[in-house]
């Protein structure tokens, strides 16, 4: 008897690499869920990472920097908030551009 | 007994008479007046007059007079002013014939029956008739120059004398009239009808002007009493379609009858009324019985159905059946739905239940609204029953919610040949059955048939209400057939996503669309991954695909331990170092569970290429180099995947025990036992080379049902408690009726609740301090 493997079919589920009952600290869903205004985890609705090692959702970090009271501070830390550009979750600019606006309206 | 020797030449002349005679002699006759006694005159003409009359009315002798001479005579009379005497004396000549011979001729009968003295009145009546255009004709001035100016008649007098002498004697009228009802009856008993009499009797009647005062409600009475006999026995004796055309066919004879004798409009109206009082309205609880309906139901007597609808319907009624037709259709839906032995073919059932009834109601009920929508009604009633049995391991979710996914998933899987023959267009249709179906159901191709498949199957999940048991199953069923590569077809696919949209609205399509586009962009990101392993050089005899899924869209999978072989975890792992380099802040869960792949396997009795799920490859992998009669124990097994006991069972129970074995059992048997060894089946052979074997894994087990319908019923209970808090948030303070009202309209698009468990569920949310309960018993809000 000879057993020869020709093809495997895998599946996986990716997350976000973060421990399990992290919650955003804007909004205080799981960083696997969304903001409180997408609808779809992943592509859409990606993380942000600080240098501070601080990540949000990044529709909660941008709309809480937006605010003019936020001083573009971390809202957990206080110190000035910079994106670690290269590790951060979205990888590609057109990824970054899309996700700005969420395109799925509001709940 | 007016034998024709008596009326000959005489009466070809006399007609002439009547055009010229008047003007012509009216001078001349003037002269002659003025010089005789007008009362000796008078009883010199009518002595001629008088003899005349006996010879017309006795027939002592032949004509022997001449018409135009007493034509002249009763001018002359009429001009000497003595019209009104001759007028007394002709009416009372009259009164003295008819009263005498002519009565006496009917009376002569009265010891016989009634259809025997209306014979007889009806020769008298012609004899009468005959004798009248003698008096017609010699008369003839009389009646024009003094009757007719004074509204009047000869007809009229001779007509009335014979009425009120013969015909309303108290001892003929009756015995008259009921002759001829008396032939009625026969005629309604089938017997011999004398139909010349009858036609006779009706003309009669017509001329002597009795029809409406005497006759008319006669035979209204008779019949009424006839028409109740009828329907009293008939109803009790007949079955429900033979009463139906039995009192359909009395109708038609009735209304035939009355055409047939020129019966008047009133009496065609009347008796009509008649016929539906009796046999409709007053029978309406006979025609609307609902174990008699049920019957014909039952044995889909579409026929039978239309009549009795159509009869039904001449009273406006045919809406009487709605409460029996809904009683059928819920007792009958029912036990579909609840027959536990047979949940499998529940939704095959369901949907020709419903071709049949939509049928009956297009051809039977002509497609009445108010039983259209009793039909609609009484299905809605049943599709959301729900039981807490073992079928939905004692929750209170939709069975019907969950076999119509099911049976959708068929469908999308097998495409047009997974439709059973008995949804597959009957050829036995009924001609009247077939016209009125829709014409687009004669477009016959594959496509066609599945849409139109799903049309019916989404007909019947519109009626149920709460849509979240379906949506579990839909949603784990879609994720098998994308993850399988199992779908007939993809347009079959879209085309359902877009009818979803619709029924479950956009919330619950865009996870599955999320679905769809997972396994779209695996697509690309494998694509991309495998050029960039050939630029590298990096080709691996292990062809790896990888679908990676956004796990908040797809159906939750528990992870089950199993140790990969290393070939495989190679693979896997460089995959995954790509992925996270490529998607940064990202990791992935192998999923094993759901992988599937294709092996080459030799056997003694040659090569095959089986498809396995990976379970199975895992397994089939350790008898790799192995001899035909080295066994392999259940234990070494068990160590060597590191498979849970209960996957392990099932995955060799799927290579051993199943239809295609490519494993033998020792000791043989269905069940796997921790002492059973394993050799490879030296005689597994097929004539296909390609040979799929993991169907297992396509099949929902007992333990994902029941982890599916829990979770359904505590997604409910979740809902039910959100809600229950939203209502109070709202109202501040409320009383329980009230809030379980509210909790029960709120929550009703998912499902249906009872009243115990919103109930558990207020007092939950009471231990969790949302709500409390007031001395009156209300409810109000913990802010
Ligand atoms: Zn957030
Ligand atoms: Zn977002
Ligand atoms: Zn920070």
């Amino acid at each position: 008897m000879k057993v020869t493997i020709k093809e495997w079919n895998a599946v996986a589920a990716w997350r976000w690499d973060m421990p399990d009952d992290d919650v955003c600290g804007i909004c205080r869903n799981p960083y696997d869920s969304t903001c409180s205004k997408c609808k779809f985890p992943g592509d859409e609705c990606p993380l942000l990472l600080g240098e501070c090692n601080h990540s949000f959702h990044m529709h909660c970090i941008y709309s809480w920097i937006r605010q003019e009271s936020s001083q573009e501070k971390c809202p957990m830390c206080r110190q000035p908030f910079k994106s670690k550009s290269q590790t951060a979750a979205t990888a590609t600019p057109t990824a970054e551009g899309q996700a700005q606006e969420p395109t799925t309206s509001p709940l | 007994m007016s034998s024709p020797t008596t009326r000959p030449k005489k009466r070809k002349a006399t007609p002439s008479m009547h055009a010229n005679a008047p003007k012509r002699i009216h001078v001349k006759n003037f002269k002659l007046a003025r010089k005789i006694d007008p009362q000796a005159f008078l009883d010199q003409t009518w002595q001629k007059i008088n003899d005349a009359l006996d010879v017309v009315f006795h027939k002592q002798s032949e004509i022997n007079f001449s018409l135009e001479e007493l034509y002249h005579s009763v001018e002359n009379l009429c001009q000497q002013r003595l019209a009104q005497q001759v007028k007394e004396r002709l009416e009372a000549k009259c009164r003295t014939y008819v009263g005498g011979t002519l009565k006496e001729r009917v009376k002569e009968t009265v010891g016989r029956e009634d259809v025997d003295v209306l014979r007889a009145t009806i020769q008298v009546w012609a004899t009468w008739n005959h004798q009248l255009k003698y008096l017609d004709w010699i008369f003839c001035y009389l009646d024009r120059a003094y009757l007719v100016p004074r509204r009047e008649s000869l007809r009229e007098l001779a007509v009335d004398l014979f009425r009120s002498i013969v015909f309303e004697h108290p001892k003929l009228n009756s015995r008259i009239v009921d002759g001829a009802c008396h032939l009625v009856a026969l005629d309604r008993a089938d017997e011999d009808l004398d139909r010349l009499t009858l036609h006779k009797a009706i003309k009669m009647f017509h001329d002597m002007q009795v029809y409406t005062k005497h006759f008319e409600p006669r035979l209204l009475e008779l019949s009424q009493k006839y028409i109740m006999e009828w329907a009293d026995v008939a109803s009790a004796d007949k079955t429900l379609s033979d009463y139906v055309k039995g009192g359909r066919a009395l109708i038609k004879k009735e209304k035939t009858r009355v055409e047939d004798f020129r019966l008047d409009a009133s009496t065609q109206r009347d008796l009509l009324r008649l016929l539906e009082d009796h046999l409709i309205s007053r029978k309406e609880a006979r025609l609307t019985n609902q174990d008699d309906f049920a019957d014909l139901l039952e044995d889909n007597a579409v026929e039978d159905l239309e009549l009795l609808y159509t009869f039904l319907e001449r009273r406006r009624s045919g809406v009487k059946l709605r409460a029996a037709f809904m009683k059928w259709i819920e007792e009958t839906g029912t036990a579909i739905v609840f027959d536990e032995k047979e949940q499998d073919g529940m939704v095959v059932k369901l949907l020709s239940l419903k071709r049949q009834l939509d049928t009956i109601w297009k051809v039977a009920f002509h497609r009445d609204a108010d039983l259209g929508h009793g039909l609609r009604e009484a299905f809605e009633t049943f599709m959301n029953k729900t039981k807490k049995s073992s079928q939905t391991w004692n929750t209170d979710n939709s069975k019907p919610g969950e076999m119509i996914a099911k049976y959708v998933d068929v469908l999308l899987r097998g495409g047009a040949k997974a439709i059973p023959a008995q949804l597959n267009r009957p050829v036995d249709k009924p001609a009247a059955v077939e016209a009125v179906e829709d014409n687009e159901d004669l477009i016959f191709d594959e496509d066609s048939e599945v849409n139109s498949q799903l049309d019916q199957v989404l007909d019947l999940f519109r009626f149920v209400h709460g849509k979240a048991v379906f949506e579990a199953f839909y949603k784990k069923d879609l994720a098998r057939r994308l993850l399988m590569g199992r779908s007939a077809s993809a347009d079959a696919e879209r085309s359902m996503l877009s009818r979803l949209k619709t029924e479950c609205g956009a919330g619950f399509t865009a996870n599955l669309e999320q679905m769809f586009k997972d396994i779209e962009l695996s697509r690309e990101e494998m694509a991309s991954y495998k050029m960039l392993m050939e630029e590298r050089n990096e080709k691996h005899s292990l062809d790896l695909t990888v679908n990676v899924l956004s796990a908040s869209a797809w159906p939750t999978y528990p992870t089950v331990s199993v140790i990969i072989p290393p070939q495989i975890k190679t693979a896997t792992d460089k995959f995954e170092r790509h992925y996270k380099a490529k998607h940064s802040g990202r990791k992935l869960d192998w999923k094993h569970a759901l992988a599937h792949c294709q092996i080459r396997a030799k056997f003694p009795r040659g090569a095959k290429e089986l498809v396995v799920s990976s379970f199975q490859a895992i397994v089939l992998l350790l008898f790799n180099g192995l001899n035909e009669d080295e066994h392999v124990d259940y234990n070494y097994l068990k160590e060597t995947t590191g498979l849970p006991p209960p996957e392990l069972n099932r995955t060799l129970q799927s290579l051993a025990c199943a239809k295609l074995r490519p494993l033998t059992k020792h000791p043989k048997g269905r069940e796997i036992n921790p002492t059973d060894s394993f050799t490879l089946n030296t005689n597994f052979t097929d004539p296909k080379y390609r040979i799929k074997i993991n169907t297992v894994q396509l099949k929902e087990t007992a333990a994902e049902n029941k982890e599916t319908h829990e979770r359904v019923a505590a997604d409910r209970n979740y809902e039910t408690q959100a809600a229950i808090v939203r209502i109070l948030k709202s109202r501040k303070r409320i009383n329980h009726s009230e809030l379980v009202a509210e909790t029960i309209k709120a929550t009703r698009s998912r499902g249906t609740l009872h009243v115990p468990d919103i109930k558990r569920n207020i007092d939950r949310l009471i231990e969790k301090e949302f709500l409390e309960r007031e001395d009156d018993g209300a409810y109000s809000y913990i802010a």
